[in-house]
């Protein structure tokens, strides 16, 4: 029997833009930084977890929800999970979620939004990761 | 049994802010050598689906500016991905797959900016990039 497993962090967007205290910018994945990793999707035992990081430039309390968003080969478009962070007079916070991928396909895509349900006065940024697990064992 | 990994590799994550892009040059930018990308054993996989995915961030909207980022050993360039900007502040790219093939596992791979048609304002810019691998293996019965 063999055991092999692999964790790979994937960040879509490298520097997210920074979202201001009006919170109308939200923040979505640009189209040339959305995963079009097809051949991952056949894999089988594979987990996801998103990880967001919210980051503020002065302490405030804010709440900012990010979706990740599959959308198929018809270009039809699924929400699969919800990570929300909260702050409460802080400058930082994150949180994470699992995500179901069972039904990703060959030629499926991830992107992320970013939506403030809470606003307050600071500036901030969105950090998400990706983060893939993929343990194998081979008997 | 299907095994696939995809790995999402950094060049630089903070890249040199100053790389004024008002200038005709090639190679304004470089990865610095100690965070270029050497693909080691990797390079010894039959089948590599790779591509390069940034983001180029302006400090303030240029005019307009022209110009290659190349994924490059130093000596040959893998890709070549052309770029035209117009009064922004942000460039998003991904490039089309890489033929990696011939990648030496020992000769790191970095990325370069080079500027054809300068800015016509004192702008500089950010050039962050990643290198998305996918490595896919079937075992079988």
């Amino acid at each position: 029997m063999s055991k092999f497993a692999q964790v790979s962090h994937v960040v879509l967007d490298m520097i997210p833009a920074s979202i201001d205290s009006s919170g109308a910018n939200a923040t979505n994945t640009p189209a040339e930084l959305i995963l079009s990793a097809s051949d991952i999707w056949e894999c089988s035992n594979l987990r996801l977890k998103l990880q967001s990081d919210l980051v503020l430039d002065a302490s405030d309390t804010v709440t900012v929800t990010t979706d990740i968003k599959r959308t198929d080969r018809d270009g039809s478009e699924t929400t699969l999970e919800t990570v929300t962070v909260v702050i409460t007079a802080g400058t930082r916070g994150q949180a994470s979620k699992y995500v179901d991928i069972s039904a990703m396909q060959h030629d499926d895509t991830l992107r992320l939004t970013t939506t403030t349900t809470v606003l307050g006065t600071a500036n901030y940024q969105v950090f998400n990761t990706l983060i893939f697990e993929a343990p194998f064992q081979v008997n | 049994m299907n095994i696939v990994t995809l790995s999402s590799i950094p060049f630089d994550p903070k890249p040199d802010a100053t790389t004024a892009v008002n200038a005709i040059a090639n190679d304004v930018y470089n990865t610095p050598e100690e965070l270029r990308i050497d693909l080691g054993q990797i390079t010894r996989l039959n089948y590599l689906d790779a591509e390069v995915v940034g983001s180029l961030i302006f400090d303030a909207a240029e005019s307009a500016c022209v110009g290659n980022i190349r994924i490059t050993d130093g000596a040959t360039d893998f890709h070549t991905e052309p770029f035209t900007t117009s009064s922004t502040t942000r460039l998003d790219f991904k490039t089309s797959k890489l033929n990696l093939k011939n990648v030496n596992g020992n000769t790191p791979l970095y990325i370069a900016l080079d500027i054809t048609t300068a800015a016509t304002t004192a702008v500089t810019a950010e050039l962050f990039a990643q290198l998305r691998i996918q490595s896919p293996l079937i075992v079988s019965d």
